[in-house]
């Protein structure tokens, strides 16, 4: 939910919660594990406009919670320089 | 004796049990494994990692609680059992600190095994709790890593039921929930290193470690490093 809300989930995120949803629904001893999962599967039931104007998307088989910018960021700093390809306005 | 045996069948195979039986007893002396991580030979069973769940009849049932029944049909390794078990064992790694490469159970950890067993292969999509608990090293002979603790209670079970003494037991509530010492550590407490609780065969993880036997069987030479658990028996 956390990452979600952060801007960083992506639709397999929703199906890995209905998959560990049903899970914990089926095998739980007891009434309170049975309905745990309800309050978020009930979000995503009604809410379903919210949750995907949250996702993130990523048709084109790249991974779309993948930040290119933050990844380099240890590399310039390293390098005391800006990236070539990732940072249009480089000059050198 | 003969009014109270009876046969059911698990996956297809017509297993003997007698009245009382659970249907993981009766499993377990036809030589059927069913994965399990809260029960351990010896000692009462609680039903509470839910691993062993099965479909006894169509429903979902524990296992080692479930009692067995005439002609009860149990379908035990089907793709929905195992996906389930899977998840359960994702949770419990996501709950805990389970570093296997650094882990001295590593090898001889059941939850480790039972990961293999189910193919838990893909990284988590999810980040883990990553809880941050004290390490109780008070003891001479005994350590307490309980950021390793997967709550089985098997523990608790052997100190109150074998032992006799009770030494540890459930604190908090909910996803707090978690083993703790009757003392303020494990010093204070009249935990013995002949303890059947501090057994080897007890904790399924590394959490309860005893001290200055580490590493005496090199990595590589363990238990489940040699094949997938439940595998080790006659028949599968």
């Amino acid at each position: 939910m956390q990452k979600i809300r952060a801007g960083q989930g992506k639709q397999a995120d929703l199906d890995y919660i209905r998959e560990y949803s049903a899970t914990i629904m089926e095998t739980s001893r007891c009434g309170l594990g049975h309905t745990s999962p309800n309050p978020i599967l009930s979000t995503l039931k009604n809410f379903p406009l919210l949750y995907s104007a949250m996702l993130k998307g990523g048709a084109d088989r790249t991974q779309p919670t993948f930040d290119i910018q933050d990844a380099i960021e240890e590399a310039r700093s390293i390098a005391q320089r800006r990236s070539y390809i990732f940072d249009r306005d480089f000059t050198q | 004796m003969s009014g109270d045996s009876f046969t059911f069948t698990i996956d297809g195979v017509e297993i003997p049990a007698t009245k009382g039986q659970t249907i993981m007893e009766a499993a377990d002396a036809a030589g059927i494994y069913i994965p399990r991580l809260c029960d351990v030979e010896g000692l009462r069973h609680q039903g509470g990692c839910r691993v062993c769940t099965v479909k006894a009849g169509g429903r979902s049932a524990a296992a080692c609680t479930q009692p067995a029944a005439p002609d009860l049909v149990v379908d035990n390794e089907t793709d929905h059992l195992n996906t389930m078990r899977r998840h359960l064992v994702e949770m419990l790694f996501q709950e805990g600190n389970h570093l296997c490469p650094v882990c001295e159970a590593s090898g001889n950890c059941e939850l480790q095994a039972m990961a293999y067993r189910l193919e838990m292969v893909e990284p988590f999509r999810f980040p883990g709790l990553e809880p941050c608990r004290p390490v109780d090293a008070s003891h001479p002979d005994i350590a307490l890593d309980t950021n390793r603790c997967i709550s089985c209670g098997r523990c608790i079970r052997a100190s109150a039921d074998v032992d006799g003494k009770g030494i540890f037991g459930y604190v908090g509530r909910g996803i707090h929930r978690r083993v703790a010492v009757n003392g303020s550590d494990l010093a204070h407490t009249d935990a013995d290193i002949n303890d059947h609780a501090v057994s080897k065969q007890v904790c399924p993880v590394g959490c309860i470690i005893r001290k200055r036997e580490g590493f005496s069987i090199p990595i590589g030479e363990r238990e489940y490093d040699h094949g997938l658990i439940g595998d080790e028996g006659d028949s599968e």
